[in-house]
């Protein structure tokens, strides 16, 4: 997490390329993250604005470049899409998989094991499992479909997922769209 | 934990259960017996050996993180089941 002086220059640097933007629409803005994740996770802009407790149009208006979000509402919007902080107020294209340095990695201990699931009906299935969690229940053979209930997730190799983070692969492990429509993603973080 | 159940038709239903209460060894032996009683295949069965370390995992989760969601799940209809340890 970066510190809070930090959060404050990038978000003047974002209010000053917002200004640039009027010239130049195809820059890479806070307001062009938040709308392509919010899109990503099927979120409508009415569902943003009523779980940050602000308007639709206060959502638009971050959305088209026209203000930018209280900063106090940051770590909830990133929360939301499944990102950091820092990852929402980079402009650096985000790495779906990242390879972590012996020297910089965490204890595996400490890391999450997120799986998402969206329907294509519209139901959203969101799992937050500590790793010790799915170590555990992988020695003892606990199936995933019996956790998330879907099937797409039946070919996933859960010890070999937990093998790579091991060697210091985190981030979106796992995409997966079953014939039905569903989207299945795994993210370690 | 608490456990919240939300209803379409504003039918919601708010559990506060004592997380103590509910990590114990008992009812990991309690729960153990229900779900292999239920359970259809034998995939879903589980001993209440494995479920006490599952449960003994679960309280050191909630020491580590505090309130920590562990399943949010938003249906199409706006049904919205959310577990928080």
């Amino acid at each position: 997490m970066v510190g809070f002086k930090r959060i404050h220059e990038m978000i003047e640097y974002e209010k000053e390329k917002i200004y640039i933007n009027k010239g130049d629409r195809k820059m890479n803005t806070l307001g062009r993250r938040i709308a392509e994740l919010r899109r990503g996770k099927n979120i409508t802009q009415d569902e943003m604005a009523e779980k940050l407790n602000v308007t639709a149009q206060a959502v638009s208006k971050w959305e088209n470049d026209l203000s930018c979000p209280d900063i106090m509402l940051l770590p909830k919007i990133a929360e939301m899409l499944s990102v950091t902080v820092d990852e929402l107020l980079s402009d650096a294209p985000k790495k779906n998989i990242e390879f972590v340095p012996e020297e910089k990695r965490k204890s595996i201990d400490d890391l999450m094991f997120r799986i998402y699931v969206n329907s294509k009906d519209g139901d959203k299935v969101k799992v937050n499992l500590p790793m010790p969690l799915v170590k555990m229940g992988l020695e003892m053979g606990v199936k995933m479909p019996a956790v998330s209930g879907n099937e797409a997730l039946k070919g996933v190799d859960f010890a070999q997922l937990i093998t790579l983070v091991d060697q210091g692969l985190i981030g979106k492990l796992v995409e997966i769209e079953s014939a039905d429509g569903d989207i299945v993603e795994i993210v370690v973080e | 934990m608490h456990i919240r159940i939300k209803s379409n038709d504003n039918k919601n239903i708010n559990l506060l259960l004592p997380t103590s209460l509910v990590l114990s060894d008992l009812t990991a032996v309690i729960a153990a017996k229900a779900i292999n009683k239920k359970a259809e295949t034998k995939e879903c069965q589980i001993s209440s050996k494995d479920l006490c370390r599952l449960m003994a995992e679960m309280r050191k989760i909630k020491k580590k993180y505090g309130r920590f969601e562990l399943v949010d799940i938003q249906s199409a209809d706006g049904d919205i089941v959310k577990i928080v340890l």
